[in-house]
Formats: C-alpha cells, structure tokens, sequence
C-alpha cells in the first residue's frame, strides 16, 4: 500500500516540473502547515472568536442597532430583576434537572438492545431515525398531538378522562412540561445510541467470568457494566445539556412561541426574542455570554460530580 | 467501537422474549411520529381526497423552491467544510508549524461557543458585509459552525495515518500539496462522509440563521418555509404536517445511506 501511494505522488510531482511560487511555498512543511490550516482558521476567527469578543463588549453597552453607549454590568445586573428573563433561566434549569430521568430510557433500551434478539438492527435503526429529524418536524408533531382537538385528548375523552384532557399547550405549567418530554423523547435515540456504543466496549468475557462465578444479571449490572459505563453516562449527561441550552430554540420557536407568556422561553430563545424580535442588542448578548457561562458551568459540575479531573 | 458486532441473533426464548417486546415498543413509537405524518398528509381532509394534500402544497406554497434553497445552503456549506476540514486536519496532524497545538487547541475550544453566543454581531458583521439575503451569507455561517468539530475529527483521523506515508512521498519528490490531493483526501474518505452527514443535517434542519439570513420569501429554506406556515391563516394544519413531512425526506434519505457514518461521527466526541 505505501508502494502504490508514494508510486502515485511520484507520477504526479514528474508531470509537473516547473513550480509555481504556490507550490514552492508548499514546499516547507512548516509552511505548508500553515497553509493547509489557515482557511480553516479564518473562518474560525471570523465567524466565532471576532464576534464572540464583540458580544462580550456588546453585553456592556446600551446598544439598539444605531449607537451603543457602555453602561457597565447593567445588562447583566437587570437580567434577574427580569421576570421573562428570570423565567427563562429557572426553565433551562428546570430542563437541566429532567434530563438524568430522561437518560433512563434510553439506558434500558440499550441494555436490551445488547442482550440480542431476532431484528435486534432492524430495531436499533428504527429507534436512532429520528435523530434525522429537524426541532421543526418535531415541534410540529408535538404540538398537534397536544392540540385542544388533537389525538391526546381525543384518547383521554374516549376512555372517559374528559376531565383531564385540556388545552395543553395554553396552560404555563403542563406547556413546560410538554417541551420538557417531547425534548427528552426526541433525544432516546440517539443516547441509545451512544449508551449502546459504550455496551459494546465492554469485554464480554468479564460478564461471562462473573456469570459463571455465580453473579445474577443485577450484580453483573451493577458492578461491571456500569462502572464500565461512566464516561459514556458523563458523555450523554453532557451532550444532551449542551443541546437544551443551546440548541432549543427550533423547537420552542415551532412548538410555543415560548408562551403562553414567557412560560416556556429558554435563554437561547430570549437572546432572538430580545435581540431580533424586540431590538436590545445589548440585553441579548449579555444573555448570550451569560448562556456561554451557564453552559460551560454546567458542563465543569458534570465532569465534576462523575469524578474526573477537568481538562 | 463499531456496532455492526451486536450480540448475534438469538432466537426468541423465555429470557429474550422481553427485551424483544420492550424494545419492539420503543422502536414502534420511535416512528410513530413519522407514520402519524404519512397518514395525515394521505388521508382526505377538507380540502380534498386520497393524497390531495400533497397537489395542493405544491401548488400554493412553493416547496420546490424552498427544497433548491435548502439544498444550495446545506450542499455550499457541507462542500466547505469538507474542503477547510479535510485541508485543516493534515495540516494539523501531519505538518506542524509553529503554535499549530495551540490553535488546534483554541479551535477544540470553539465547539463549546453556543450560536446563541455569537449570532447577534454575526448577523451585524453579515449584514455589512452584504451576506444578509444572499445564499453565501448562511453557506459561510453553516460552514464555519460546522468546522471546528469538523477539524478536530479530522485531525484524529489523521494522527491515525503513518507519518512514513507522508515521508516517503516527499522522498519521491511530491510537494505536500501532491501528497495530500492524491494519497490523503482519499485514504480520508471514511471520515470525510462522517463529516459530510453531520453538516448536511445540522445545516438542512437549522432554523435560526435561515430565519435571519434569508428575509427574502422567495429565498426562504424549507425549514423557515413550513416555520412560516404556521402563521398563515389560509393554511390548514394538516398542509402544514405535510410541509414538515417533506422537509424530513432529505434527511431520512441522508440517514439510511450514511447511519454508520453518522454513529461514527456522533460518538467521536467521547473522551478517553
């Protein structure tokens, strides 16, 4: 193989013998290095590092598109004096603390799925496909299931529960619930996934040493597959509390609006509500540098709490 | 860490019998949603019979164009990531310069700025740049989104790959440029599709920078596109599963061709 690749560069350096000052600057590895890197590296400046430091300056100032006049920590000192912002806070918390029950599922699932069975891949796929759908898509169904004429409540009257049934969406409470399970729901798939892949890393031999010394299904569980399991546990925990930080805002924008009233409105959504919809810039990158803190807080507590060293 | 080695198939017994009908149970629900949006969008509603609703939704919403618009986003921006990753990744991995850890290092470090972080100036700097209603404007906002994670998958494959490859190519006269367009984008083609199908479905199924980017109805992405709907009067609910329904097509597709690649790419981002 190394004989095929090296024969394939030298008939390519052969057709071309005259270089231009391009290629002799590709010339130097160190040169060469830097330049296989820097587009990447541009866009990375330009697109993140540039304008994360302006929302950093942005978030002192008073800025509403035209001027922007520095004031300070204002913008950050209001942020919980604000009721909508208060509430937006407390719900990507009240997410943040749902989120070690929604991961049960998909750890029984994965389980499950390891013990084998007949259409054990046919299964496994079917249950990872929605990690192809959009927060649109999901949104979509999520919210027409829950309509005050949808299939829910369509259920809950035929079996004889018209007192239950209501207009899910419209109530404060029941509306953050809502977006709280249909977050969790839409993420089994792919914590399945990921909590199969780390089923599967684990040397079958050790669970079948034990087996055979005698230890029951719940003692190999508890003692060998999952110590096994703990970064793929950490890793799950924090994939899944990046993206209800981060990456609600689809969801919510289709499923709520963020209502009814800021009932369900996460920090990411009020950075475009306060930004986009409502004009105070200022106010929306202070959020947003606040959700940036928030979010790598969160993530150092994990890591934290399952006992390894931050890095 | 490959799944295809799954426990072999053993047949139904007492013991496999219940994993069997509890998983069956989440997989069913798992494409319920999915089932529940082909039934609505063939179902007869009232504004039609057997399937009208699809004939409809073309012809009054203009889907197909909303299906190119998407399609020039995510196919510009998942070409560019491509390209900038792949290119970033050697270099990273196989010509280290100068400080080269330590940008790769404060790249890594990039993955953790939420767009939520960034968007506001982002859409001021596009703005003055003439990117805001255009299509390059979210192509270069997808693309840079997507490549720090990109290039750091990219990177690990590399590391993975002899560094005597590159030598001996360099001994039989090939600039690293040779090198890389003959031996190493196509030894990386295997990471290249976990990159490619993790961009193509971040960026088909974004909302947010479309919805800024592109005020131009006309030059509206599907996902902005059936957004929209909802605030329609004249559009029923059921036009607008069928919308959402569509706009899931692409990427199911991209799912069943690329779902190891997307396996891979998703659980690359575990620590050791």
């Amino acid at each position: 193989m190394l004989g095929t690749a090296s024969g394939i560069a030298s008939s390519a350096s052969a057709s071309s013998r005259v270089l231009s000052p391009l290629a002799r600057a590709f010339a130097s590895p160190r040169v060469a290095g830097l330049l296989f890197t820097l587009p990447a590296i541009a866009l990375v400046c330009l697109v993140i590092v540039l304008p994360l430091l302006q929302s950093f300056y942005f978030s002192f100032t008073n800025w509403k598109g035209a001027h922007a006049d520095w004031v300070g920590i204002a913008n950050y000192s209001q942020m919980l004096a604000d009721p909508e912002l208060r509430r937006s806070l407390i719900n990507s918390m009240l997410i943040f603390v749902s989120i070690p029950f929604g991961m049960i599922g998909p750890f029984v699932t994965a389980y499950l799925l390891y013990q084998g069975f007949p259409g054990v891949r046919l299964m496994r796929s079917l249950i990872f496909a929605p990690t192809a759908l959009s927060w649109i898509v999901i949104g979509m169904v999520a919210r027409e299931l829950l309509a005050n004429r949808g299939p829910l409540n369509g259920m809950l009257d035929a079996v004889g529960l018209e007192a239950v049934s209501r207009n899910w969406l419209a109530d404060s409470s029941w509306a953050l619930l809502a977006v709280i399970i249909a977050f969790n729901a839409a993420m089994w798939g792919v914590n399945t996934i990921i909590f199969l892949t780390g089923l599967s890393t684990i040397d079958k031999s050790t669970i079948e040493a034990a087996r055979l010394d005698g230890a029951a299904g719940g003692q190999v569980l508890w003692y060998i597959i999952l110590p096994s399991m703990r970064r793929f546990v950490e890793f799950v925990f924090i994939i899944t509390v990046v993206v209800s930080f981060t990456g609600l805002f689809g969801l919510i924008y289709v499923m709520t609006g963020g209502g009814p009233g800021s009932a369900t409105m996460t920090l990411d959504f009020a950075v475009w509500r306060r930004a986009f919809s409502t004009g105070s810039f200022g106010t929306g990158a202070a959020i947003g540098i606040s959700l940036m803190v928030l979010t790598l807080g969160c993530v150092a507590l994990i890591r934290l709490i399952s006992g390894r060293r931050i890095d | 860490m490959v799944l295809d080695d799954l426990a072999p198939s053993q047949k139904l017994n007492r013991t496999t019998i219940v994993p069997f009908v509890v998983v069956a149970l989440v997989a069913a629900a798992s494409v319920a949603p999915f089932l529940y949006l082909v039934t609505i969008s063939l179902l007869p509603s009232t504004t039609g019979g057997f399937g009208a609703l699809w004939g409809r939704l073309f012809s009054t919403v203009p889907v197909a164009t909303y299906l190119v618009n998407s399609g020039i986003v995510s196919g510009g921006a998942t070409l560019i990531v491509l390209i900038v990753s792949c290119m970033a990744g050697y270099g990273f991995s196989k010509l280290r310069f100068f400080g080269s850890n330590a940008v790769l290092l404060a790249i890594i470090a990039c993955i953790s700025v939420p767009l939520a972080t960034t968007i506001i100036p982002n859409y001021f700097n596009f703005a003055r740049a003439g990117g805001v209603g255009t299509f390059w404007g979210p192509i270069v906002m997808y693309a840079a989104g997507a490549t720090p994670f990109a290039t750091v998958l990219m990177s690990n494959f590399f590391r993975g790959i002899p560094d005597e490859l590159v030598e001996s190519a360099v001994m039989d006269g090939a600039t690293y440029w040779q090198i890389f367009t003959a031996i190493m984008a196509r030894l990386a083609m295997p990471a290249l599709m976990t990159v490619g199908v993790l961009s193509f479905l971040d960026t088909w199924n974004d909302l947010l920078v479309g919805l800024l980017f592109l005020p131009d109805p006309e030059m509206r992405t599907i996902s902005v596109g059936i957004a929209a709907l909802q605030g329609v009067r004249s559009t029923n609910i059921e036009m607008i599963l069928t919308g959402s329904l569509l706009s899931a097509i692409p990427p199911i597709i991209a799912f069943l061709l690329f779902e190891k690649y997307l396996v891979a790419g998703i659980t690359a981002g575990i620590s050791k």
